[in-house]
């Protein structure tokens, strides 16, 4: 069988910028800030010369097709970047190649860097549910593809508007103390609740921002960590997987999701109930809800309990995006999963100030993408953890 | 989409033809395949459906916000054809309140867009009828 990644590759810095309606910073501005966030947290310094790979995880086109952009925004040239795209888990798979390659032993420190301009592509999300398109994702906006969701989750569950409505209290609750989030403002369940309709069931809060961001890790491989800090987060699992709704199951699950944390719990040797803290994608507050069962944190049709008994909130056993998730913080796409990942670091840390949550041992990152035209989706998950 | 990707399924998509895996049973639609994507067999032997033109809400939303060329409010569902195949349909000739999950839809052929003065027909779907329905099969 297979060896796996446990212990062989470590996070040593980890950066990223304010995210937000960043109009006065191009994307360059934006990795270039993010990348030296990232080499400023590493506590005993890095030359950006030890730097032997990058990667760049990005989907829209805005810096061109390729990686370059990452060399200049950072002056890396001369060493291989590759530019990563797989949907919204473009970070997420970004930063899993970085380890596989870290894991391999072909490169012992590498950068990887996620960014996201959304507002300078024209158009935008809402967009791309082309008129002209038959069959595949006609008017299907994402609001809708997790709007489905959560018509059907509703329909088979039982659940209530308002149940789905405590994911988007929660998140803003939190989000409205994390430093780096674009939305700083807490919202009551009327809030949520009377808020217009995007794609009903779901409304404008059930709904993360359009938002601009970049974040950066530094990686190493596990046996030199200790010469970049005496902290290091160590890699202990990581899985991927695709699925279709098209090949069958019902629509209250993201089988991708169930898979990939199936590979990552595997790899990384322990079960959900080892989580201590987990970023997790909510996109939509659905998205939330359903990825606690997903995951394994809650029986399917019973997540909602975990916010109803505060299980998940900031000071709960298992406190579920403390960053105020994408919903508060902002959903730039190629920024989101390597975000979630300097959230957790900092987390393992201690370092995560205002949103700190109680002496976690073992986090977990969980990032979904959609893809060909609303038909399938990719699921990301990894685990972190303060010993290898 | 382009007129060749239109054209790639101009058949299938006007006269809803499907195509079931001899191993699974799964069917895939609209678009001619040679492997199956549920079962993985590779090449897979596919045989030819005429699909019936009916089948069930699995779930729905009504858009609210849609770019130019769409009409709004618009209840959007993922339909599960009787014969397997799961496409998105837009919902008419129903107001947005009276979807529901579990729905009896049947498929109509109308007009989807024009493109360089060409009309581009497809289906959507609509409460299904106690009449035999015209596309009948």
């Amino acid at each position: 069988m297979a060896e796996g990644l446990r212990g062989k590759a470590a996070i040593v810095g980890a950066g990223m910028i304010r995210f937000g309606e960043l109009y006065d910073r191009s994307l360059e501005d934006m990795i270039e800030g993010a990348y030296l966030n990232a080499l400023q947290s590493v506590d005993k310094g890095l030359d950006p010369q030890e730097i032997e790979a990058a990667w760049l995880g990005t989907v829209y086109p805005v810096g061109g097709n390729s990686g370059v952009v990452l060399g200049h925004a950072t002056g890396l040239f001369e060493i291989p970047i590759t530019r990563v795209e797989n949907a919204c888990a473009t970070g997420s798979d970004a930063f899993r190649q970085a380890c596989l390659a870290v894991a391999s032993g072909v490169y012992d420190l590498v950068l990887v860097v996620g960014a996201e301009k959304m507002h300078d592509e024209p158009g935008g999300l809402i967009q791309r549910a082309d008129v002209k398109k038959l069959w595949m994702g006609r008017g299907v906006t994402m609001p809708a593809f997790f709007g489905l969701r959560a018509t059907a989750y509703m329909e088979k569950y039982g659940i209530s508007r308002e149940q789905i409505a405590l994911v988007s209290v929660k998140n803003h609750k939190n989000g409205a103390r994390y430093p780096y989030a674009h939305l700083k403002v807490e919202c009551s369940l009327e809030d949520v609740l009377n808020a217009s309709y995007v794609s009903y069931p779901l409304g404008l809060y059930d709904c993360c921002p359009v938002t601009d961001g970049a974040a950066a890790l530094l990686v190493c491989s596990a046996k030199i960590a200790k010469r970049y800090t005496d902290d290091p987060v160590y890699v202990l699992g990581s899985g991927l997987a695709t699925e279709s709704f098209v090949r069958g199951g019902d629509l209250t699950s993201f089988p991708a999701t169930k898979r990939a944390a199936q590979q990552a719990y595997e790899m990384a040797g322990i079960t959900p109930e080892d989580v201590d803290v987990a970023e997790i994608h909510d996109c939509f507050s659905i998205t939330e809800l359903i990825s606690y069962e997903d995951l394994g944190f809650a029986e399917p049709g019973r997540g909602a309990r975990l916010l109803e008994e505060g299980i998940v909130e900031l000071e709960g056993e298992k406190p579920i995006n403390p960053s105020g998730g994408l919903l508060a913080k902002g959903h730039p796409l190629g920024a989101t999963g390597v975000a979630q990942l300097v959230e957790l670091y900092e987390q393992l840390r201690g370092e995560a100030g205002p949103v700190q949550v109680k002496d976690p041992e073992i986090a977990l990152q969980h990032n979904i993408g959609i893809g060909r035209f609303a038909t399938g989706s990719v699921g990301c998950v990894h685990i972190l953890g303060r010993e290898p | 989409m382009t007129a060749p990707e239109v054209w790639r399924i101009a058949r299938e998509n006007a006269r809803l033809v499907g195509y079931r895996c001899t191993q699974c049973g799964w069917v895939a639609f609209p678009e001619r395949k040679r492997v199956c994507k549920r079962c993985r067999a590779a090449p897979a032997d596919f045989e030819e459906v005429k699909l019936k033109p009916y089948g069930q809400v699995l779930s729905y939303v009504v858009q609210h916000r849609l770019p130019a060329g769409f009409e709004t409010p618009l209840p959007l569902a993922v339909v599960e054809l009787a014969d397997g195949p799961r496409v998105y349909g837009h919902l008419v000739e129903c107001a947005p309140e009276d979807v529901e999950v579990g729905m009896e839809v049947e498929a109509d052929l109308r007009v989807m867009y024009e493109e360089n003065g060409a009309r581009v027909y497809s289906y959507k779907f609509r409460p299904r009828s106690l009449e035999p329905s015209r596309g009948g099969s």
